[in-house]
């Protein structure tokens, strides 16, 4: 049941900027272990062979391509080209997304509706392409790629980011809603405090470099006491993608170590 | 990081309600099966040594192990006297489901305080007391998984009145939020599910009769009118959350929530 042969998986945000494992890249990887077909876009196409020579090296399947999907004409082409290529679309994952800092009164309106369209536009161009496609498939399974910054204040002002983090998980529950008898499940998984690359950008952004530092307070913050990693993140998009979750549709899974559970 | 062959190879779990009411999939069967499947050492408790026995037979089928074992877990003697039985027989516990409950009709006018007193102790103080004698022995061992079957009457109305029920459910999710912040550093990980309305056997056996009159079609016509899903889950839906929250692919996973019902209460409509 868990095993996803014969399914093609389109994955946005397939590779990872730098050394070590993203969550896009995780991900992909995973899902082609388990049988999966995979046709990957990343705006570094440089990151998204690194991905594709992964899932090449140990047997799988995957076709990688650019695209910056927060563009409809793209989306719409990577699409049509993943139909060329493999001839059907499975799984959907929607991984796309970045938090710029700032609160509505330090940020500036262009960086608003950057963040939108980047964390929420780009689930919708997503959604509007291929559902129509699972419909006529008859099936189909969306996971979006949330955050707990959408769900409660997480130590750092990122007003746009937190506010299209929710809207992603409302797209989600709402459009489950509205495809619920047409055997597509649309899901929401959300990390909290996750180690990857990424850290280090937001390092960077937010903690004036401190690296270290910033990675010893974000440990602190989990109840578990240690941050997940992309692992973690892509065992909970394999679960929400494979048969075994057949009736969970609308849900977001919260993967954070018991940060939401408390208010310390 | 392959997912292994057997996701719970040689983990020794608890579940308790692991008897069924009639044929068919219940979640505690279900959960019991799917685990042994797993590779999982099942420790299978019920009040109703019968109920287990097309559990174990299911079981022992393909070869698995499972051990049979008989207590109400609403009082405390039985509880301690089953995780010792537990560990005498495998020598350590990893993962608990808590899966006894099950609903009695009425709001607060009608239904008796010793029943509502009586849903307390079946749906949550059932819980409680399983957590406190099996955590030291996972707290010890620095690792283990609780897997909590509360309900979505524990966030909703439901569609019919079962307030000791409703409140029960929602103190079993609460009860996993804020147990599994303090268990946190201890490599405890506890999670609920909330099934939706599902058709288990309890439908056919028990509700039928509670809610409908004993006319089972109308109740089923009128559960899957709820469900955006064109069809009602059953305890194998149940099962597969279970094994995805119990399993070490879930181990950043804790004090949460995943809510198994087909979209129900996705919608308010």
């Amino acid at each position: 049941m868990f095993r996803l042969d014969g399914k093609v998986a389109l994955v946005t945000g397939c590779g990872t900027r730098g050394e070590g494992w993203g969550n896009g890249k995780a991900i992909s990887v995973l899902l082609a272990r388990q049988g999966a077909t995979i046709f990957g876009v990343d705006r570094d196409l440089d990151a998204a062979k690194v991905t594709q020579k992964i899932i090449q090296d140990e047997g799988g399947t995957a076709y990688v391509t650019t695209a910056d999907v927060t563009q409809a004409q793209e989306v719409q082409a990577l699409v049509d080209d993943c139909m060329e290529k493999w001839g059907r679309i499975d799984i959907l994952v929607n991984n796309v997304g970045q938090s710029e800092p700032g609160g509505p009164v330090e940020m500036s309106e262009e960086t608003w509706d950057g963040q939108m369209d980047l964390n929420v536009k780009t689930a919708f161009l997503t959604m509007k392409s291929v559902l129509p496609i699972m419909e006529k498939q008859g099936s189909g399974s969306v996971v979006s790629i949330s955050s707990v910054a959408g769900l409660r204040y997480v130590g750092k002002p990122q007003v746009a980011y937190a506010a299209g983090k929710a809207a992603l998980m409302q797209l989600t529950k709402t459009t489950a809603v509205l495809y619920a008898n047409k055997g597509i499940r649309l899901n929401c998984v959300v990390p909290g405090l996750v180690f990857t690359p990424l850290v280090k950008r937001l390092a960077d952004k937010y903690a004036g470099g401190q690296f270290e530092a910033f990675v010893a307070h974000r440990h602190k913050q989990v109840p578990a006491g240690y941050m997940g990693d992309a692992w973690d993140i892509a065992n909970a998009v394999i679960f929400l993608a494979s048969d075994e979750s057949r009736y969970i549709t609308a849900q977001s899974i919260v993967v954070d170590g018991g940060l939401t559970s408390a208010t310390p | 990081m392959h997912t292994p062959e057997r996701r719970l190879e040689n983990k020794v779990a608890i579940i308790t309600g692991a008897g069924c009411v009639g044929p068919g999939w219940g979640n505690g069967r279900a959960i019991a099966v799917r685990f042994a499947q797993e590779g999982a050492k099942v420790f299978a408790v019920d009040i109703n040594s019968e109920a287990m026995t097309e559990t174990q037979h299911l079981i022992r089928e393909f070869g698995g192990d499972f051990t049979p074992y008989v207590a109400d877990v609403t009082q405390a003697e039985a509880v301690q006297a089953l995780v010792q039985a537990c560990l005498a027989q495998y020598g350590g516990i990893d993962i608990l489901v808590n899966n006894v409950g099950g609903p009695a009709p009425g709001g607060p006018v009608t239904l008796s305080e010793a029943l509502f007193d009586a849903q307390i102790d079946l749906n949550l103080k059932s819980v409680f007391l399983t957590c406190k004698y099996v955590i030291p022995v996972m707290a010890q061992k620095g690792s283990g998984a609780i897997v909590n079957i509360a309900s979505i009457s524990g966030i909703r109305f439901s569609g019919a009145p079962q307030v000791g029920y409703a409140v029960a459910k929602a103190g079993v999710i609460q009860f996993g939020r804020v147990v599994a912040v303090e268990y946190a550093q201890k490599g405890i990980r506890i999670n609920s599910i909330l099934p939706g309305q599902l058709h288990t056997p309890l439908v056919d056996a028990v509700l039928a009769k509670t809610q409908s009159a004993g006319d089972l079609q109308a109740l089923l016509k009128r559960r899957q009118a709820r469900i955006p899903m064109p069809f009602m889950g059953d305890g194998r839906d149940t099962a597969h959350a279970a094994l995805f929250l119990a399993s070490d692919e879930a181990r950043f996973i804790t004090g949460t929530e995943l809510i198994v019902d087909g979209g129900m209460t996705a919608k308010c409509d």
